[in-house]
């Protein structure tokens, strides 16, 4: 029996069971108090506040509660907060974990500047004054100067939902850069060119095929609140399909496991298309209705009659030779297996939930293309936007609009948006020290926030050789929770909060719903629920340790005290005209006009919306699945509309309201009919899909308007590591160095102590029958010869990876270096030796031989080491189309050689320039190849879109 | 409670320590440390480029090295913020003292600011309650601080500051005869995996080497505080590499690379002399001050069940 507090449509669940609960009722939050564990047997009462905020420790953003002590402010612990709409109070080991990284005692508490050389490991304190007064100096007369692509900010882990487009718009610049592209253009750009939109939103829990290409179960993106809906799903019968080479956690427990050549995967999710689409058992209507095929018949059978029957007699050519038996070939899977999942595809009744991120699409020369054919089974079976399919990210994600935003910028940076990728899903980031090193630019002001890019991605020496060069790099400001290489090249290391001391906003599209959630400073907010309010989050927080929104905050308005950069307008309180913003107006002003439902749901309980957030944590704006593109088009729009004869888009030159969000979308300027609001389905106008044919592009005019025809549909693209490309025979393998650890958090993890006890090596995978022709056992050391270095690793003989494929996990590998404490710093370069000219060798003492073990199995298991930093050796393969680093490496593996020892690691920067070079090569750059002398298609999805006139291609190239 | 004190009182000298301990030193170094002669004389020159120097030395010694605060030294969790740094709160709840404004420290029991409330409580006559907090607090976990201070080659100003801390307060120690205890603090939670069992040809001792490692780096039960630097002293020691990470899996690390290149016994050596040290150094600082003796015993106990523990692991090796 239960009683519920729901009351408002959007407000919360709170389904509070009146016995016994997993945990306190809310309304009894502020006030809780529980026998203190650690006085037993004493029986000692203490009294806790109980806050919840928002984990930090990955992507899910899953909801927290922390339990700080009333008396104290010490927190005690944090469980999940059951309010939480993505992890309903469910969390995995990092959650909890949080404490482990607050009161560890190493960690940095206070800004520091280094005295020396950049390197040098030499650090003093200083404070937040100085660091703030000394960047808005340097910004702004950067900006004074016209150098505004000078200043980058370059994003790790975001998890702030909206508030860098806030900033970096006010300050005018096209200066964000991420990670994504060595983590899931590929990906994005598979989907994007279907359906406009960069990311599946699954709803597993009511599907009845789940087919995964990646590892949800234990990791990859949500894999929290996506396990607990997968394992939903099946227990109400859902088939659980998964295609991985290796067999990780969640293969282990599908019903279905499927271990492809790596890069094989499209031919495998075509053959599953192709006996849709021979034995007619595809939703004929939704296609009919919802793909561009007249548009494929017109540019491609301009002569054939323009009928649906016709488009079907073409896909049955087209995709009738990926039989099963040609994906068996290709990918060794065995064709019965591939046969039994299309059955199950074919009897899915509209509900295939599908998920890929990393994984094959971010492994493979090519990869999206991956990522395009398994959305096209979600197309065939009509899984789109329906109950237990697929849906866009967009349609399941709410980023608030602030109270005041900037213009897009009218600037282009070529350093990020390089010609030669004009479709790239994403900044070139990992590009960038080879850009910086041909002249490209310089940086004046590099920010780094919560990445490592030394460590994370590939070739991360020529990374190193970047960032000590102070030409290249006037100034590194390092943004950061905890240490890490790239920190220590640093100028400025500046301590920001975990994700207890920080108010953030955070949506994510993780089932079908939609919702939002709020990272709070929870001794601040304590401190404030006790009357002792904080001007600065860094005067609650340990140490001086603050939170970046308040930091750019601050800077902003230092960079333009007089308003006269017009910059300082964004800043200026909408409570209080004229003067500075406070983080607390910034997200109460979100909440009392952008977020649909929430201030009902507050005056409901008589609180106001900022009271309500502050409480509850998260506010549910929406339960179910719920398709835009299915909607009728808003009455209004269609007052001044004009409808294209022929492709049935309707153009409207009434003004849409400005939305309340600011989720990303792709954008069309349109013509002098208006805006494309629409497309006539019948009698009706929806609003169909956010593309320029405004249906699911099976046919995409951009990619063959671009250069690459031979790309215009759905197809299985040769990887860089295909079977033919890997002579086994030498020596060869291909190497997927992607997987992910569970319970670690890429370079965050070294001060969270009961992470670093669960996992701890990334050893090679190898196959037994591998094993035996190279001679080697389990624990035995290895070399591992990427094209241009190698490093040295213990070697897992097991069955749970293919022949001729090997596998490791790059959540390892933190340097080696001589000393400790101050010195173990400053002697990372004394390890690591520059051996010649752009050759550099990290490695230990010679002279000891590999390790013999009268029980390796236990002793592999429990080896606490930090396993290898494989990621140093691996040059960058940047796709030419999605711009996602190709992670999948061809390497050789040979015993290790006399003088190898355990870590070693080689690698030559020079070589791994001229690879570089290679892939260069490969691209169709917008110079040669734009269709209207821009940079790039205007409607597809870019971060931080500068204005239509900024993606003109200068005159003279264009 | 907080006033102006003349430099030369021990209030005044307590707070100029407290100042040293809390920040780095500033251009106002000789005036603040008119009381501190010898502090003072260690600073010298205060030019730009010995403030730096200072700076430096102060951040690597205090930001990197050691943390100090008590529940570093006492908790049986290590950490910050934990049930020993509620006892200081709860000490200054008693004498009704709050820390001064403006002062951000990591925690509450920052040895800086138990010195400030030692000059306050003396400066205002209270010398039972002074007595109270050396008593209680900071006598128990000064000198191993001092200790591992000591064991970084500190600039001489702050070899000076650990020593003429270490003295201004063990002065305040009289009448303490009897033996004393650690305070009684609960044990840390135990969310860590229990883990499997070690090897059974290896480090095969009770608790595992998991607990091993973790006796070690607790302080209230290895009896000193190791510090990184010291970890990278003994793999330099043994020819092997350390890693960059925190102090357990440096010492995680050391220990399995021992095992793995046979260096195990070299490694418990090292260790083995870094006990020797902090006995002897205890030792010392009992003759020094003789109050501190029951204390000292405390430690010396500790160290030698750690020792125990260290032979036993080489003989098993």
């Amino acid at each position: 029996m239960t009683s519920t507090t729901r009351a408002v449509p959007g407000a919360v669940s709170r389904a509070v069971p009146e016995g016994l609960t997993d945990y306190p009722p809310p309304d009894r939050w502020d006030h809780w108090a529980e026998y203190d564990p650690r006085a037993w047997p004493e029986r000692k009462l203490r009294s806790y506040t109980l806050i919840p905020t928002v984990c930090f420790n990955c992507e899910s953003g899953c909801g927290l509660l922390a339990y700080v002590d009333r008396e104290t402010l010490e927190i005690q612990k944090f469980e999940g907060n059951p309010l939480h709409p993505g992890s309903r109070g469910r969390n995995c080991a990092k959650g909890p974990a949080t404490h482990n990284q607050v009161y560890d005692p190493e960690r940095i508490l206070y800004p520091l500047k280094r005295v020396g050389k950049r390197g040098e490991g030499k650090w003093v304190r200083v404070t937040w004054d100085e660091v703030l007064d000394d960047l808005a100096a340097r910004i702004r007369r950067a900006f004074e100067e016209g150098r505004h692509n000078e200043v980058m900010y370059h994003v790790g882990r975001p998890g702030h939902e909206g508030v860098m487009e806030w900033i970096l718009f006010a300050w005018g610049v096209d200066s964000h850069n991420s990670h994504t592209n060595v983590c899931s253009s590929g990906a994005r750009a598979g989907l994007a060119f279907w359906m406009g939109f960069d990311r599946p939103s699954p709803d597993h829990a009511n599907a009845r095929v789940i087919l995964l290409v990646s590892s949800h179960l234990e990791t990859g993106h949500y894999f929290n609140p996506h396990a607990q809906r997968i394992m939903e799903g099946k227990m109400k019968g859902a088939k659980l399909i998964v295609l991985d080479t290796r067999l990780s956690n969640t293969a282990s427990l599908a019903d279905e496991w499927l271990s492809p050549w790596p890069g094989t995967e499209a031919a495998i999710l075509l053959s599953i298309a192709n006996y849709l689409i021979q034995t007619g058992r595809y939703n004929r209507e939704y296609v009919r209705t919802w793909v561009n095929w007249e548009e494929y018949l017109k540019h491609e059978h301009p002569e054939a009659p323009r009928t649906f029957e016709t488009f079907e007699e073409k896909l049955r050519e087209l995709y009738g030779r990926y039989t099963f038996e040609y994906a068996a070939q290709e990918s060794g899977v065995d064709a019965d297996t591939i046969r039994r999942v299309a059955e199950y595809v074919a009897d899915c009744e509209g509900r295939l939930a599908t998920h890929i991120w990393r994984s094959a699409a971010a492994g493979n020369l090519g990869g999206w293309q991956v990522a395009r054919c398994l959305w096209f089974l979600n197309v065939l079976t009509g899984s789109i936007g329906v109950e237990g399919g697929t849906s866009a990210n967009a349609w399941d994600k709410w980023v608030p609009r602030p109270h005041k935003l900037a213009p897009h910028p009218d600037r282009w940076n070529e350093l990020t948006w390089p010609r030669e990728y004009p479709l790239a899903f994403f900044e070139m980031s990992y590009l960038l020290p080879h850009f910086l090193k041909e002249g490209r630019g310089r940086l004046d002001v590099y920010f780094t926030r919560v990445y490592n890019p030394i460590w994370t991605n590939p070739d991360g020496m020529t990374w190193l050789e970047v960032l000590t060069d102070e030409e290249k790099v006037g100034l590194h400001v390092c943004l950061t929770p905890t240490w890490s290489e790239t920190a220590w090249f640093a100028d400025y290391v500046l301590p920001m909060g975990h994700a207890p001391e920080r108010h953030d906003l955070v949506s994510y599209e993780t089932h079908g719903g939609r919702w939002i959630a709020f990272r709070q400073p929870v001794r601040r907010v304590a401190m404030e629920r006790m009357g002792r309010p904080v001007q600065f989050t860094y005067e609650a927080n340990p140490g001086e340790v603050w939170e970046e929104t308040e930091f750019w905050i601050e800077l902003s308005w230092r960079i333009d005290p007089d308003g006269s950069l017009g910059i300082r307008q964004y800043f200026e309180s909408p409570y209080r005209p004229g003067e500075k913003i406070t983080v607390e107006e910034y997200f109460r002003w979100m909440f009392e006009n952008t977020v649909p439902g929430l201030p009902e749901a507050a005056a409901q309980e008589g609180l106001t919306p900022m009271e309500y957030m502050r409480k509850y944590g998260a506010f549910e704006i929406r339960q179910g699945v719920e398709a835009p593109p299915y909607r009728e088009v808003d009455p209004a729009l269609l007052a001044d509309a004009t409808v294209d004869e022929e492709t049935g888009i309707v153009y409207s030159r009434v003004e849409a309201p400005k939305p309340l969000h600011m989720t990303p979308h792709p954008a069309f300027p349109g013509d002098e009919r208006g805006k494309p609001v629409g497309i006539k389905v019948g009698d009706r106008v929806l609003r169909g899909f956010d593309t320029p044919s405004r249906k699911l592009e099976f046919y995409s005019r951009t990619l063959v308007e671009w250069g690459w025809p031979e790309y215009a549909v759905p197809t299985y693209i040769k990887s860089h590591v295909a079977p033919e490309k890997v002579n086994r025979e030498r020596g060869e393998f291909v190497l997927i160095p992607t997987f992910r650890l569970p319970t670690l958090i890429h370079t965050r993890s070294g001060n969270a102590k009961w992470l670093y006890e669960i996992s701890h090596k990334n050893p090679l995978w190898i196959h037994p029958e591998d094993a035996a022709r190279l001679g080697v056992r389990t624990n035995d050391l290895v070399r591992v010869t990427t094209e241009i270095g190698y490093f040295v690793v213990k070697c897992w003989v097991t069955e749970g990876i293919r022949p001729g494929v090997v596998a490791c996990s790059h959540h390892m590998g933190r340097w080696r270096l001589h000393e400790t404490g101050m010195e173990r710093w400053s002697s990372a370069l004394v390890d690591l030796r520059r051996t010649g000219e752009g050759q550099w060798q990290m490695r230990q003492k010679a002279g000891v031989g590999p390790f013999e073990s009268d029980d390796p199995d236990s002793k592999r298991i429990w080896w606490t080491d930090v396993g290898v930093h494989q990621n140093l050796t691996f040059p960058v393969h940047p796709d030419p189309i999605s711009g996602m680093h190709c992670w999948h490496q061809k390497v050789q593996v040979e015993r290790a050689h006399p003088g190898d020892r355990y870590g070693d690691v080689f690698v030559d920067t020079d070589l791994a320039h001229q690879v570089y070079r290679e892939w260069l090569k490969m691209t169709r750059p917008a110079d040669t190849h734009s269709p209207d002398g821009t940079r790039r298609p205007y409607w597809l999805l870019r971060p931080f879109r500068p204005t239509p006139a900024a993606y003109k291609l200068p005159e003279e190239k264009s | 409670m907080s006033g102006a004190y003349e430099p030369d009182e021990p209030a005044g000298r307590l707070r100029a320590l407290a100042w040293t301990w809390l920040e780095e030193v500033r251009a106002d170094a000789l005036t603040r440390l008119a009381g501190l002669p010898a502090l003072a004389e260690a600073v010298g020159e205060p030019t730009e480029e010995r403030l730096t120097e200072l700076a430096v030395d102060y951040q690597r010694l205090f930001g990197f090295g050691v943390p100090p605060y008590e529940s570093v030294f006492l908790d049986p969790s290590a950490m910050l913020m934990a049930p020993a740094t509620a006892r200081v709160q709860a000490f200054y709840r008693r004498v009704g003292w709050t820390p001064p404004d403006g002062v951000r420290v990591g925690a509450a029991d920052h040895v800086g600011l138990e010195l400030w409330l030692l000059a306050d409580l003396l400066a205002a006559g209270r010398h039972g309650e002074a007595g109270d907090l050396v008593r209680e607090h900071l006598a128990f976990w000064l000198p191993p601080l001092v200790l591992a201070v000591k064991r970084l080659a500190p600039d001489p100003v702050y070899a000076t500051l650990a020593d003429e801390t270490l003295g201004a307060v063990l002065v305040l120690l009289e009448g303490v005869k009897a033996p004393v205890r650690l305070p009684l603090l609960p044990p840390p939670p135990r969310y860590e995996a229990r883990g499997l069992p070690e090897p059974a040809n290896g480090a095969s001792h009770e608790g595992g080497l998991h607990e091993f490692v973790r006796t070690l780096l607790t302080p209230r039960e290895a009896g000193l505080f190791i510090t990184r630097e010291d970890l990278g002293r003994l793999s330099r020691h043994v020819e092997l590499p350390p890693v960059l990470a925190d102090r357990r899996a440096m010492l995680m690390t050391l220990l399995r690379l021992a095992g793995q290149y046979d260096e195990v016994a070299h490694v418990l050596q090292g260790l083995g002399r870094l006990l020797d040290e902090a006995a002897q150094a205890y030792q010392a600082v009992g003759e020094q001050f003789p109050a501190w003796r029951p204390y000292a015993a405390c430690w010396l106990e500790r160290l030698e069940r750690t020792a125990a523990k260290v032979a036993a692991l080489g003989d098993s090796a």
